[in-house]
């Protein structure tokens, strides 16, 4: 070189550029410079692209992680919940062989299915058919990102977290359409229709107890809920009859039974997935538990939230009410039988719907009670 | 309160969508890969599910009505409540005119729905 010792790799390119090398060419005097100056450029490249295609600092890195880790194991272990829970009330036991009564089990499925082909039918629309349970995958991983843990633990803290989290369900239709017409099979088209339009009339029912829960809330901030409900008193009590219809709204919402006639298993094969195998499956399956486990987290920071001064006791406490909720879900589907399609779209339209109008009603003239004789004051 | 505001802001859920899309798309198109090791495509496989016989008929068929009609009437009750939210977000604030003017609006979509309830659209 020109006799000179150089310390940094910034002095090394400033005397190329002058002496008119740009080029990077590494000399050094021994073997062991060079893989450090090699090492040296390799980690400003990796902190350049760091920079430029993730957001903003590492906090989000650090975020996605947890999304993605934390409803790949909750939908996990959802799926061994109730299989034992499902064994428990029908006096077997579930899967017990894998791990220490059965803990691993969800992971041997996940790498079955991993391994399996993935047969694509012949004329199924290709592209929505790779498209599908990615897309239901991403948006039930997506809605965890606005679900409060806790006062001060929110993944993505927005003043609008409830908004964005009824947008995000609603979107959740789709994914069953795309299922249902991509694979070239009248069935799964059909059942996907069935399932869509179930769904699509209990989103009303679902927006409309938003709306009194919003009532209630004042903004549209998860966070509040929280908030009033420990300083006050848990949502259960003034809003009983709600929780109950809330729930049967959640049920028809996740195609759960005793609303699964779309997915019936002990009948059709799977409905409008049966064209599905291997990871594609996985998915939509892994999509729907987390579904499942979202609307019992929704359902517990709307009625029963509490908030412990320590956040990681609320985490536990927090995850054990999800968990009972969940564990209800999967009882339900134990203990009771099927409804008919036509009567699933009856009490939506014709009672449901009606008795929740009737109740936002009732909720909207204490409130307004509340506020126009000033009795607000006394809560202060 | 004080909220707890991280550096993210909300606009950033598109990088999480871009990151959680090329991540799980990397996984499937990874399985998608291992099928071209495989190399055993026949008719069996490839043809639509039909509990073992051979597809009857086209799948793209016409389907009932009704669907339609469900969406249809979906799409009227959605947009329905989502004029409820500003009007419920600052209830505080609200004055006679404006709760008169939400009940006609509300009274407008009562009376069509009771006018599909009788007209039996909404019977299976």
């Amino acid at each position: 070189m020109n006799g000179r010792q150089y310390h940094t790799h910034s002095e090394f390119l400033e005397d190329s550029i002058k002496n008119g090398e740009i080029k990077f060419i590494i000399h050094a005097d021994s073997a062991f410079n060079k893989i450090y100056y090699f090492g040296e450029f390799l980690y400003e490249l990796g902190y350049y692209f760091l920079f430029t295609f993730l957001p903003l600092t590492t906090y989000n890195i650090y975020f996605i992680l947890c999304s993605l880790i934390s409803t790949l194991l909750i939908a996990a272990f959802a799926t061994l919940i109730e299989r034992k829970v499902m064994s428990s009330v029908q006096r077997r036991r579930g899967p017990n062989k894998i791990g220490l009564f059965g803990i691993f089990q969800p992971i041997a499925d996940g790498v079955k299915l991993l391994l399996k082909e993935i047969i694509i039918p012949s004329k199924a629309d290709l592209l929505i058919f790779i498209f599908t349970p990615i897309y239901s995958f991403v948006l039930s991983l997506l809605i965890w990102l606005f679900i409060p843990f806790s006062l001060t633990t929110q993944m993505l803290s927005t003043p609008l977290s409830l908004l964005y989290v009824l947008a995000i369900s609603n979107l959740a239709v789709f994914g069953i359409i795309f299922s249902g017409w991509s694979s070239n099979s009248k069935y799964s088209f059909l059942g996907s229709l069935r399932a869509s339009s179930q769904m699509i009339s209990y989103e009303i029912a679902f927006s409309v107890v938003w709306l009194i829960i919003i009532l209630i809330n004042g903004n549209l901030d998860m966070v509040n809920l929280i908030y009033f409900q420990t300083e006050y008193v848990i949502n259960f009590i003034p809003l009983l009859p709600i929780y109950f219809i809330f729930f049967i709204i959640i049920l028809a919402e996740t195609n759960r039974a005793p609303f699964d006639l779309p997915e019936a298993e002990s009948e059709l094969v799977a409905g409008y997935n049966v064209e599905f195998s291997g990871m594609g499956f996985a998915f939509l399956f892994l999509a729907e538990y987390s579904n499942i486990a979202c609307m019992s987290a929704i359902i517990t920071i709307f009625f029963f939230s509490n908030d412990i001064g320590i956040n990681y006791l609320n985490f536990i406490y927090f995850g054990l009410k999800v968990t009972i909720h969940v564990i209800i879900f999967v009882v339900i589907r134990a203990t009771l039988p099927r409804f008919r399609y036509d009567m699933v779209m009856n009490i939506m339209w014709k009672k449901i719907l009606l008795f929740l109008i009737i109740m936002f009603f009732f909720y909207f003239f204490l409130k307004f009670i509340l506020i126009y004789t000033e009795m607000y004051l006394m809560l202060i | 309160m004080e909220h707890i505001y991280y550096i993210n802001n909300v606009s950033s859920i598109i990088f999480y969508v871009i990151f959680f899309f090329l991540v799980i798309s990397l996984i499937f198109v990874f399985c998608l890969v291992i099928n071209v090791y495989k190399r055993s495509r026949y008719y069996e496989k490839l043809s639509a599910y039909e509990c073992g016989f051979d597809p009857f008929d086209y799948a793209r068929e016409p389907f009932s009505i009704k669907f339609f009609v469900i969406a249809i009437l979906f799409l009227i009750f959605d947009i329905e409540i989502i004029f409820f939210f500003p009007w419920i977000l600052n209830f505080s604030y609200l004055n006679l005119q404006s709760f008169i003017s939400m009940y006609i609006f509300i009274i407008f979509l009562l009376l069509g729905f009771f006018y599909e309830y009788l007209s039996k659209c909404l019977n299976f």
